[in-house]
Parts: C-alpha cells; sequence; structure tokens
C-alpha cells in the first residue's frame, strides 16, 4: 500500500440505502484516506453508481442506516450542493444534459459557488481556457450548452472538465473509462493525475483494469450485491479481470455469507 | 389630446350606447365612424358573452367578469416633455429600447408623442388615432377595422365600439427604420383602456414597434380592463418586427387581438410576451396572404399564483409558397394556469406552404400549476410541409441534482434551468433592452418562488 498516510478522508459505515422501497445498500463499508485513490469494481446491478450518488446526496435515495463522514463532517444531514462546497465531487456515469445552458456559464455558476471568493470573468476565462486545453477540448465547447448533443466521450471529458474546474478533496468517478477511446482515456487520466496529490483523495468506480494502468489506485474493493465484499491491492484488479466475477460470488454471493 | 370637458356619461361606472355616442362626439369624429362604432356597439350587445363551453374559451373562466360595468374613460394631463411623465413611465423609457418615435398611452388619452425629425422628413407618420383621423383620414379610413372586424369576437366588438387613444404608424415605401419606434400603455386608475395600434409599412420598408403595456396595481386593487385590437399591413417586400410587451399590473383584465396581412415577400416577426394581469387573453393571428411571405412568431409566458394566460394563434396560410414558424414557450407555477392553443391552417391552394408549430411549457413546484397545451393541424392542401410539437413537464430532479452537485445551490439551479428554457426564445430576440427587461422579469417570477420555499 502505498497510501500517504495522511487523515481520514471518507469514510462509509454500514451504510443501507433503498430507492422506492427496495434495498440497493445492504451494509456498504469504506474508508478512504486523505491523497489516496481507490478503485471499486463489481458486476452490473452491485450498487456502484448507487453507492456514488447516495454519497452525493441523490434525493431519490432514502439512507435507512449507517453514516458516512467526509473530512470530519456527517453528510448525511446535507444538501448535495453543500456536499460540493465542502469538497465533494461526482463524475457522473450518465450526465444530464441542461438544455439553453452553456458549459461556460453553468461553470462560472459552479465554480463561484463553491469558491470563497468569486472569480473575476477574466480569471474565470483564463481558468477555463487552461483546463479545456489540459482535457483537449475545443474551445468552442464553452459556449454549447451542457451535455446536449454531446457524444459519449464528450460527455465523459466535460465531467472531468468540471472535476478540474472545482479542485474538489473528493472525486467519485463513477465508470468515467467506459466508453472512451485510448486517446480520450489517456486525457482523462492525465485529467485525474493532475489532481493527484496529498491533498486529494478519489474513488473511481470501472469494469476495466486499463484506467487503473494510467491512475493507479492505492486500494481496489470490490463491491457485490450491496456490499463491499473484499478488497486489495492493484493486483486484485488484474486478478478480477483475468477470472471474472463468479469466484467473488462463490466466495462471498449471498447465503455464503451471514 | 384634450383632456377638458371629458363628457360625465364616460367618466361614470358602465358602458351604453350612450356611451359610444358621447365618445364619439366628444373626440369629434367623421359620421362614417360615429357609425362604425355603433354598428360595433350593437354587434356587442348582440353577441353572447364566451362561456368554457365555447372551443375557444374551454379552459378560461370569464363568468365573473362584468365588462359593463367598468368605467369606460378616464383622462390623463397633457404633457411637453418625457420629463413631465409620471416617474413610473419614465422608468419604462429609460429601462426600454433606444427609440426613434414615442407614444405614451396615460389611461384613455394619449398624454405625449415625439417623432424624430429624420423620420418626419422621410414621411414617416406616427401618432394617436384621433390625431391620424384628423390628419391622414382616408388612409385609416381604409385600414381601421380591415384586420380585426368588429365582429371579430365579443371583445374586438367593444375594441371597435370603444376605442380610445391608440397609435397609428405608417412606414412609407422604401424607409428603413433603424431605431425602434415604441408606444406605452400606462394605466393609473381603475377603470377600463382600449387602446388600437395600426401599423402600415409600405412596400421595401422596414420597422420595429413596440408595444408596452404596464400600470402599478396589485392583486389587492379592484379590477381594470384591458382591450385592444392590433392591425399590422405588411406589404411587398417589406418588413415589421412587431412586439408585445403586457406587463399590467395584477389588477387587470387583458383582452387582445393581434392579426397581421403580408404582401408578397414581406416578413413579419411577432413577439408576445404576457407577464402581467389577473388574466390575459391574446390572440394572435399571421395571415400569410401572399406567395413569398413569412412569419416568425416566437411567445413567451410565465404566470405565477393564480395568473390565467392564455394565447389563441392562427398561422393562416392562404397563398402559396408562404414560410411561417412559431415557438411559444411558457412556464407556470403555484396555482396559475396557462392555456395556449394554436391551429396552422393550410388553405386549399396554398401549396408549397413550409409551417412550423412549437410549444413549450415548464411546470415550476410541485403546487397546482397547470399548463393546456393544444396544437391543431387542418390541412387542405397536399404539397406542404408542416410539423407541430407540444411537451410540458416539470423542472427534472435529475437535471437539478447534477447542478447541485456541482455546488450550485437549488434556487440558483432552478434559475439556470428556467433561463435555459426560456433561452430558446429569448436568444432570438434581437433588441437588448427588451431582452434584459425579459430576464429581469424572468428573474422576479423565479425569485418569488425561492422567498416562499424559505418561508
Ligand atoms: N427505482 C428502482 N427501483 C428498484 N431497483 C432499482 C431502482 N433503480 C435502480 N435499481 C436497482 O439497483 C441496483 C443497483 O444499481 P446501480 O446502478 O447502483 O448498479 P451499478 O453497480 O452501478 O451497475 P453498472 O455496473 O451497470 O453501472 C440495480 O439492480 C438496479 O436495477
Ligand atoms: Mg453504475
Amino acid at each position: 500500500m502505498s497510501g500517504n498516510g495522511g487523515g481520514l478522508m471518507l469514510k462509509v459505515e454500514n451504510l443501507h440505502a433503498e430507492i422506492d422501497g427496495q434495498e440497493i445498500l445492504k451494509g456498504v463499508d469504506l474508508e478512504v484516506n486523505l491523497g489516496e485513490i481507490h478503485a471499486i469494481m463489481g458486476p452490473n446491478g452491485s450498487g456502484k453508481s448507487t453507492l456514488a450518488n447516495v454519497m452525493m446526496g441523490h434525493p431519490r435515495y432514502e439512507v435507512t442506516e449507517g453514516s458516512i463522514t467526509f473530512d470530519g463532517e456527517d453528510v448525511l444531514e446535507m444538501e448535495p450542493d453543500e456536499r460540493a462546497r465542502a469538497g465533494m465531487f461526482l463524475a457522473f456515469q450518465y450526465p444530464s444534459e441542461i438544455p439553453g445552458v452553456s458549459v461556460a456559464n453553468f461553470l462560472r455558476t459552479a465554480v463561484n459557488s463553491v469558491r470563497e471568493q468569486e472569480l473575476n470573468p477574466m480569471e474565470m476565462y483564463k481558468l477555463l481556457q487552461e483546463k479545456m486545453k489540459i482535457m483537449k477540448m475545443d474551445p468552442s465547447f464553452a459556449e454549447r450548452y451542457l451535455n446536449e448533443g454531446f457524444s459519449g466521450g464528450e460527455k465523459k471529458r466535460n465531467e472531468i472538465l468540471q472535476l478540474l474546474m472545482l479542485d474538489p478533496k473528493l472525486a467519485i468517478l463513477d465508470e468515467t473509462d467506459s466508453g472512451l477511446d485510448i486517446d480520450a482515456l489517456q486525457v482523462v487520466a492525465r485529467g485525474v493525475n493532475e489532481m493527484r496529490g496529498p491533498e486529494f483523495s478519489a474513488v473511481l468506480i470501472t469494469h476495466y483494469q486499463r484506467i487503473l494502468r494510467y491512475i493507479e489506485p492505492d486500494r481496489v474493493h470490490v463491491m457485490l450485491d450491496g456490499r463491499i465484499v473484499t478488497s486489495g491491492g492493484k493486483k486484485l484488479a488484474e486478478e478480477l479481470e483475468d477470472k471474472g466475477y463468479d469466484w467473488v460470488r462463490q466466495e462471498f454471493g449471498a447465503g455464503t455469507q451471514s | 389630446m384634450s383632456t377638458n370637458g371629458v363628457p360625465e356619461v364616460l367618466k361614470s361606472k358602465g358602458m351604453s350606447v350612450e356611451v359610444v355616442k358621447a365618445l364619439s362626439a366628444f373626440k369629434d369624429e367623421p359620421s362614417w365612424l360615429t357609425e362604425k362604432r355603433l354598428q360595433a356597439w350593437r354587434t356587442y350587445e348582440k353577441t353572447p358573452m364566451p362561456t368554457m363551453r365555447d372551443e375557444d374559451w374551454r379552459y378560461t373562466d370569464i363568468s365573473d367578469i362584468e365588462i359593463e360595468e367598468f368605467v369606460p374613460y378616464a383622462s390623463s394631463p397633457d404633457v411637453e416633455r418625457e420629463g413631465d411623465l409620471p416617474d413610473a413611465v419614465q422608468k419604462l423609457i429609460k429601462e426600454g429600447e433606444e427609440n426613434s418615435a414615442l407614444l405614451v398611452q396615460h389611461n384613455s388619452e394619449t398624454t405625449m408623442s415625439r417623432v424624430d425629425e429624420e423620420l418626419k422628413a422621410k414621411g414617416l407618420i406616427f401618432t394617436d388615432l384621433h390625431t391620424a383621423l384628423r390628419e391622414h383620414e382616408d388612409i385609416v379610413r381604409q385600414k381601421l377595422f380591415g384586420l380585426v372586424p368588429e365582429d371579430y369576437d365579443k371583445f374586438a366588438s367593444l375594441a371597435a365600439a370603444l376605442f380610445s387613444g391608440g397609435s397609428f404608424l405608417y412606414v412609407p415605401r422604401g424607409v428603413e427604420v433603424e431605431i425602434p419606434i415604441q408606444s406605452y400603455r400606462w394605466l393609473d386608475v381603475i377603470g377600463s383602456i382600449m387602446p388600437r395600434t395600426l401599423v402600415v409599412v409600405d412596400e421595401g420598408a422596414s420597422v420595429t414597434y413596440i408595444d408596452e403595456y404596464a400600470s402599478p396595481g396589485t392583486e389587492d386593487d379592484e379590477y381594470a380592463f384591458s382591450n385592444g385590437a392590433v392591425e399590422l399591413y405588411v406589404g411587398q417586400g417589406a418588413s415589421l418586427r412587431y412586439v408585445s410587451l403586457q406587463n399590467w399590473g395584477r389588477n387587470v383584465l387583458h383582452f387582445n387581438t393581434i392579426r397581421s396581412e403580408a404582401g408578397k415577400d414581406a416578413s413579419i416577426n411577432s413577439l408576445v410576451v404576457s407577464l402581467g394581469a389577473d388574466l390575459s387573453r391574446t390572440n394572435v393571428e399571421a395571415g400569410l396572404t401572399a406567395p413569398g411571405s413569412d412569419s416568425e412568431m416566437l411567445g413567451l409566458y410565465f404566470a405565477d399564483s393564480n395568473q390565467v394566460i392564455d394565447h389563441h394563434t392562427l398561422q393562416d396560410h392562404i397563398a402559396h409558397d408562404a414560410h411561417s414558424d412559431l415557438l411559444y414557450k411558457g412556464a407556470a407555477r403555484d396555482e396559475a394556469l396557462t392555456v395556449f392553443s394554436g391551429l396552422i391552417r393550410v388553405e386549399p391552394g396554398a401549396q408549397k406552404t413550409d409551417a412550423y408549430q412549437t410549444n413549450r411549457n415548464l411546470i415550476l413546484g410541485t403546487e397546482d400549476a397547470m399548463a393546456i397545451s393544444l396544437p391543431r393541424l387542418e390541412i387542405q392542401a397536399d404539397d406542404v410541409k408542416c410539423s407541430h410539437g407540444s411537451t410540458t413537464g416539470q423542472v427534472d430532479e435529475e437535471e437539478l441534482f447534477y447542478m447541485m452537485s456541482r455546488g450550485i445551490p437549488r434556487v440558483e439551479a432552478e434559475k439556470l434551468v428556467v433561463f435555459g428554457f426560456f433561452g430558446e426564445v429569448t436568444s432570438r430576440i434581437t433588441l437588448k433592452g427588451v431582452k434584459e427587461k425579459l430576464d429581469r422579469a424572468i428573474e422576479a417570477k423565479i425569485g418569488l418562488s425561492s422567498e416562499e420555499r424559505v418561508a
């Protein structure tokens, strides 16, 4: 483990959450230290996006048990925007399209919402140009309506652009690598690595080991049926990719464990 | 503009044939007009008040309105300069578009009007209707009531019988007016205002004309009554940009019919904005009456509390090879009701018609607001391209969550969504002052919701 040994950034404890009366998260435990990058893998439908959404405060999920502590604060009491201002960020698996709201306008509002001191228009412009360059995005994107008509890969880049602009303490990336070509993957990885440092932690939700070659995780967790059932180093990711999830199911699936 | 000696019958509650006669005599009108007004009054009396059983009034309930109880006429002082206008009107003017000609109707009377010398020299006429009747009787007689006739509906009958003030704009052949021409209707008494707008844009001429309605009344005031008619004639190859900005106080009951006629290759862009009044009913009808004519029809409305805002539109394709494109977008919150009923009618022989119609509605909050959308097509020609679409939806929780997850508070996120929603219309408005006014008005309407939410 190469954790930087900083304090605890995120602590999820015995988290249970349901949607429309259906329990999806059945006791998730997760600890991420300051400066660490964790990966969460797991089969479709195991609850990875649910965990990400619940951490960010999606209104449709109800937390029935457990706690989420971020940077020492109980975030379950906080609205999504308060969580963002506290330093959390979620790159969505399926980002929303917002007609009529330009990327630039959106980012201006968002950046000024999370910062203690507002940026003046010139500073904002410079910051946006700089970050778009890192993401290899054409400047014309700034004037397009948010995610409207964006290709899958463009949406993902746009999520990372927002990550760079908002400069959070913790980023949760929900399958940001899915649907990206090799070049785009490298661009996205560069974006995340740009942020990497002792003050930044990340949780990468992914199905593929390939992004973990570019963004090396400190720890890998496997989620199954609403729980994190096993964790390990980056070797675990390789093992999963080679062997699939059957062995995990056999070892940890419902019925084999309490 | 005489304000003295208004006959007593005009200043007292109640509308009647005596009122019609007294008004016409007071304005010293030619006998053909007196006769026209009387005929309109007879039609008005014969026509039953529309009820919700009438197809055109199915959703808008006006059964409580007793039109004849309103005071028919209210005078106002003449002023020489803009600086002598009521402060609120001066503010409207200052916040409005730069203008090259200006007319202010205060209650039933025109209180001032002004036209840039340069435009006068080119033969442009812009004045109130009574002056126009005295100085340009021939053309007024030829055009007045031509598009909104006295038998159009009950409100049009009354608008013909009892109009006063109003405006007449004539743009001579080939004259291109760069800076908009603007009229303000200001109502600060409990009574009625019945302006008429008559615009004649001659061959190859172009102009932008803005009709703006405003008043200080509030929900707590007694009802006031606004009843108008707008007739827009656009000649061959001419172009007219027409804006109607209805921002009445909340005690006003507003009825208006806007109809246009287009010459060969003429273009008309209308923008109808309805934000104010307690009840607002506007009919907007574009007549594509000559080949090559083109009509863009934009509409924007936002209803809150108990407001009822109702638009009935018609794209009337009479000639072949004409084009019309309508986009009306509205929001409703609280217990408000909005109605959009839009018809594309393609008459026999109107081949190669291109007609589009889109109505989109946004419901804000989970309260009892309602948006009715009734798009219709009536096509009697076979070689046409027509389409219509209508959507009504709420602010998407998923979208709000997305924005909030970026640190944007809910109220700000809603604002972005609403501005984004209206952006499709406002981005097509080239008039900076109008656009800014709209943005502020939309902002104010959304602002209300945040206060209530906190409360
Ligand atoms: N409204 C709902 N009612 C019932 N079950 C739901 C509802 N919404 C989601 N689910 C279920 O919750 C489970 C977890 O979904 P989630 O999106 O978190 O999975 P995931 O691990 O992110 O999967 P993937 O790898 O495909 O992205 C799924 O089985 C899904 O069908
Ligand atoms: Mg998922």
